[in-house]
């Protein structure tokens, strides 16, 4: 019990040291800003790599190529521009993917160097980060920022003012964003997180347009069929906000200099358009036919990598659901004790964890992490954060198993002079397994679905994987079914699995 | 009585929520005594009992084990009650250890004591039980009697200086409960001190040597069970006794 009570004291303190530890690294960035500033460069020069992060769907800028593997597989015109940046700064090159609100987000936590995925100039923009000068004017009909409609819809709209309560889908963060709240006022703004699902959501009906900018536009209406780009519905643009910017940590001027230094020789050979147009005649596998036969072209084409990340998913779920079980079993006991103080405590950890959503905390622990240190790789933060929430599951798992034993073992136990250590080990525990074990089972199962919101960080599970192969094809629902499809099969058949331990465990009574 | 004190408790108080249930008992229990504790349901008798080994922990009063305050809450409650053996109204076997697992354990973990030693400890006293041939078996196989007796060998095999008995037939059915009060009775002829709670007032009478009848939370009467049963002199047990005998 001694062993509980300082167990307790440690997480108490824990608790309130944590957040102070993170604040604090919050004000110490602040005042060493100045210290630190242009410091940037110098990190990358000196440990020889340069970080960037990207959001992989949005072609011909950045997308996946899946038949590479690594960092091989980013490809578009601004991987190359990443990738001519590193080369031009001598170092090596690592590319993270992730959402686009991600990229931004890693930004100002300085988990990345630098954001290379499109991003275009807004105010907002310019609070949170440095910009580069533009390495892609977009002359004439690049520059475009238009809407892409529904085919059999393009006689209906012939200004902005026809979108009256109709819903516009547009990436969270975005530049359309921007354009669409400031000249489409009467439209009604759909968020979504990568243009894949806008897409999808145009030709379903549920949007009736999505803001996007033109050479992107175009490549959909390439790509899939049923929709149309209007030369007549284009966003008037300002000067000051055009072009593709590189967004850099706030601060840093060093890097912000020499990487306009990059971009100008760039600019004068002319290299970006270049490579946006080996981007735009890129090889992409066209899959043809209907549902059920692109479905199974997909799977077969791309069934290693859904192995992979059937593989990941369950590493992560096992791995999450053993680390939960140990901590989860020592708040357990903790609850169980008769210390108030130190019940109150798991109490609240408990509540809370189980009282907000795994995908909040998520994003909680990738940003207290990436304070504390930048270079703790995502995968961890995704790790502790799906830990800590299964602990406080698996707390009360092991709670209820162990409440669940008759109140007259313990006293047996008790009486014949067991110390409690003993008691629990030999005689408790034995008996409370076999209410804990189906249940860890089902939590892991819960898991294996859970895992599923970490792919916003493209940890490279099973959906990340879907996302991948989403944007490589073009085709949204053949990947999710078949995704689907492998959760369900797995799950399907670790429930099975539990129930017949189940049965077995009861016929031992 | 000139024999040694094994329990004493002073100014027993206990409640459960409102309820007070104990209201200041103070009394002893001397070695080699056999102690019924007789009385209607509600009056404290199994409350009393359990706080004899801690079970309950009283709001008040003390409890003196060969003159150490176990209720001191520095005291190592663990090494006392390895000397006080307790069995149970409803067995309290451990289910998931066969029948000799369920003595040898204790003696095993808690007195060091090797293996085979407690192996042939536990099947000596299976012997006497009549329980030998069962003692690869698992509790569930066994019926009620059978469980008591199990219970009673597993707090023997501790070597106790007492044992509390807390209803120890009320739950059997009707022809098992022989079978225990026969080993019950051989423990008291054997010397081992005991108290037991029972409803069992011929085997009360036949086995004790002194019988406190409690009722309200007090022992309202304590006597041979000669004076109890035969000439009692409180109300309140002459009309208990009328209604059970």
């Amino acid at each position: 019990m001694k062993f509980l009570k300082k167990f307790a004291i440690i997480m108490t303190l824990l608790f309130i040291i944590m957040p102070q530890v993170a604040f604090m690294h919050i004000y110490a960035e602040e005042s060493n800003e100045y210290a630190k500033e242009g410091d940037l460069l110098q990190q990358i020069l000196d440990r020889g790599e340069l970080i960037v992060g990207t959001s992989p769907d949005f072609p011909p800028n950045e997308f996946i190529d899946p038949t590479k593997t690594g960092q091989d597989q980013y490809v578009g015109s601004d991987m190359d521009l990443a990738r001519f940046i590193a080369k031009e700064l001598g170092v090596k090159l690592t590319i993270k993917a992730m959402d686009f609100d991600a990229v931004l987000a890693s930004l100002s936590n300085r988990q990345i160097d630098m954001a290379i995925t499109g991003i275009a100039k807004t105010p907002e923009r310019l609070d949170a980060m440095e910009m580069s000068d533009s390495y892609h004017d977009e002359k004439g009909e690049d520059s475009w920022q238009g809407l892409l409609i529904r085919e059999e819809d393009k006689d209906k709209y012939h200004s902005f003012d026809d979108f009256k309560n109709k819903k516009v889908a547009v990436q969270a963060g975005s530049l359309q964003e921007f354009y669409v709240k400031d000249q489409m006022k009467t439209a009604n703004i759909q968020y979504v997180s990568g243009l894949h699902d806008a897409i999808n959501l145009l030709k379903n009906g549920t949007v009736d347009a999505v803001g996007c900018a033109y050479g992107t536009g175009l490549d959909f209406v390439k790509q899939s069929e049923g929709i149309y780009i209007d030369e007549q519905l284009l966003f008037t643009l300002s000067e000051d906000y055009m072009g593709n910017r590189i967004g850099i940590p706030k601060g840093e001027k060093a890097l912000v200099e020499k990487t306009n230094e990059i971009i100008k020789t760039i600019r004068d050979q002319g290299l970006y358009e270049e490579w946006f147009q080996n981007a735009l005649n890129y090889e992409k596998s066209k899959i043809s036919g209907n549902f059920i036969q692109r479905t199974i072209k997909i799977a077969m084409q791309y069934w290693p990598m859904f192995l992979e990340g059937l593989g990941v998913t369950l590493g992560l779920a096992f791995v999450t659901v053993l680390g939960g079980t140990l901590i989860g079993t020592l708040f357990a006991f903790v609850k169980l004790s008769h210390n108030r103080i130190a019940n109150m405590i798991s109490n609240m950890y408990i509540e809370i964890i189980r009282g907000t959503p795994l995908l909040l905390q998520l994003w909680m622990f990738v940003n207290i992490f990436a304070l504390v240190n930048h270079d703790i790789p995502m995968i961890v933060s995704v790790i502790v954060a799906l830990i800590i929430n299964s602990s406080a599951y698996v707390a009360e798992i092991i709670r209820g198993g162990i409440i669940s034993v008759d109140k007259g073992q313990f006293e047996a136990a008790k009486c014949l002079g067991m110390t409690n250590k003993n008691m629990m080990i030999k005689i408790i525990f034995p008996q409370a397994i076999k209410n804990i074990l189906p249940s860890l089972g089902n939590e892991f199962i819960m898991m294996v679905k859970e895992t599923s919101l970490a792919s916003a960080f493209y940890i490279g599970e099973l959906m990340s994987v879907n996302n991948i192969i989403k944007t490589a094809t073009y085709f949204p629902l053949e990947p999710l079914t078949i995704t689907g499809i492998i959760y369900f099969i797995v799950t399907f058949s670790l429930s099975k699995l539990v129930k017949y331990m189940e049965r077995r465990m009861s016929v031992s009574d | 009585m000139t024999k040694k004190t094994l329990i004493r408790v002073e100014n027993l108080k206990k409640n459960f929520g409102k309820l007070e249930v104990l209201k200041g008992i103070s009394e002893e229990i001397h070695e080699g005594e056999v102690v019924s504790i007789i009385g209607p349901s509600g009056g404290g008798k199994s409350t009393f009992l359990r706080c004899l080994n801690l079970l309950e922990k009283p709001d008040f009063g003390k409890v003196y084990f060969e003159d150490v305050d176990i209720t001191d809450k520095k005291v190592n409650l663990d090494i006392h009650r390895r000397k006080i053996g307790m069995v149970f109204q409803h067995f309290n076997v451990f289910p998931h250890l066969t029948v000799l697992e369920n003595i040898t354990i204790t003696p095993k973990l808690e007195l060091n004591m090797a293996k085979e030693q407690a192996d042939a400890l536990a099947c000596e006293l299976l012997d006497k039980v009549g329980l030998l041939d069962k003692k690869d078996q698992y509790p569930r196989k066994l019926s009620g009697g059978q469980k008591q007796r199990l219970a009673i060998v597993r707090a023997m095999a501790m070597k106790p200086d007492v044992i509390l008995f807390d209803e120890p037939t009320s739950a059997l059915d009707p022809e098992m409960v022989k079978d225990v009060l026969e080993v019950i009775q051989e423990l008291a002829d054997s010397g081992m001190t005991i108290v037991i709670v029972t409803h069992e007032m011929n085997f009360a009478k036949q086995i004790s040597d002194r019988v406190l009848f409690m009722d309200n939370g007090v022992i309202a009467e304590k006597g041979s069970p000669d004076q109890i049963f035969n000439h009692p002199q409180n109300a309140r047990t002459k009309e208990f006794l009328s209604k059970v005998l």
